[in-house]
């Protein structure tokens, strides 16, 4: 007899929690072999047929795991893997950036920040996407690529402004406080809104994989 | 029947399954295939979209599944509706009816 489940999973190592999805998957090809038998295929078209459904299994088979997977599991594949990928892209990015046009006037330079964000919303919102995120994740994993930034000038500020106010209260309110808005403002708050304006624009272009099942696959 | 798109595409496959499994408990080839036999042949879900679709309604609870082997040996995961799958058939149902009535009245499909 044949084995059903090397189709299913030919070149897989051997995943514990695909385990049992391969077992039913295998099934299911079990079934339609013998039913071409029963309907007088010979043994090697059965199996050519059957052989041909089974390598289109791959991606349904990790379809099946994610849709498996608890919500934890979920989060750090969709969430904060794309997430904290495009984070560091992201720095990098930021870096040059502000090496590039660190001449150029402030407002150019923070129009460029909220291209480059919107484009990395996009990219994180799709990837998210490919490892099954769905539109709550999409949105997460764009945002989570402002993190890095976002936890270095928190700790700036909360670490600056407690020190400001004990050496020079007058000089916190003249001088720091103006800065830190606007460091809030340009770095923080326009980035995001920028991440989830790409975010958008990804699910728009690329709506949920998952979810969408067809009612009809192939009319007959 | 507000929200149409997607949440009718999704809903297509759970109002089948659900009614199916309603008569009786099934694995998912043969789930498949009733499907194809009942619509004669106009419906087909492939493996890809059928078992994503059972999975999914796992996780909302709607069914639950179990292993069990023939007589002749083969071990079969079978699927049943949970008192909580059984809820969901009506109202489905229901949206169902309205939209095909909408649909109707809109583009007028008993003319074709």
């Amino acid at each position: 007899m044949h084995d059903f489940r090397k189709l299913v999973a030919p070149d897989r190592k051997q995943n514990p929690r695909e385990r049992e999805i391969v077992d039913e998957l295998a099934c299911h090809l079990e079934e339609m072999y013998m039913r071409f038998r029963r309907n007088g295929a010979s043994e090697k078209t059965a199996f050519a047929a059957v052989s041909a459904a089974g390598k289109r299994l791959g991606p349904t088979v990790r379809k099946l795991r994610w849709e498996q997977e608890g919500g934890f599991r979920t989060w750090l594949r969709a969430v904060l893997v794309p997430g904290l990928v495009l984070a560091c892209f992201y720095a990098v990015c930021n870096f040059a950036l502000g090496v590039v046009s660190w001449q150029n006037p402030t407002l150019r330079r923070e129009a460029d920040l909220a291209l480059v964000s919107v484009a990395f919303g996009f990219c994180a919102s799709s990837f998210s996407r490919e490892l099954g995120g769905r539109t709550t994740h999409r949105l997460w994993a764009s945002a989570i690529v402002i993190s890095f930034q976002a936890i270095a000038e928190c700790i700036m500020i909360f670490l600056v402004i407690p020190m400001e106010l004990i050496r020079n209260a007058q000089y916190f309110s003249e001088v720091l406080a103006p800065a830190l808005l606007r460091i809030l403002l340009w770095d923080i708050v326009t980035p995001a809104m920028a991440l989830v304006i790409g975010s958008l624009i990804s699910m728009y272009a690329f709506p949920p994989a998952l979810r969408a099942v067809p009612l009809t696959e192939t009319p007959a | 029947m507000s929200g149409l798109g997607f949440k009718v595409k999704q809903g297509s496959s759970e109002v089948i399954i659900l009614t199916l499994l309603s008569q009786r408990e099934m694995h998912g080839y043969e789930i498949g295939k009733q499907i194809e036999e009942l619509s004669d042949g106009v419906l087909r879900f492939e493996m890809a979209s059928l078992y994503p679709a059972l999975y999914r309604m796992l996780k909302k609870g709607w069914l639950e599944a179990y292993w069990e082997t023939s007589p002749a040996g083969r071990k079969r995961r079978y699927y049943r509706l949970t008192k909580n799958g059984r809820r969901q058939i009506r109202p489905l149902r229901k949206s169902w009816r309205q939209f095909l009535e909408a649909l109707n009245r809109v583009a007028r499909l008993h003319n074709a």
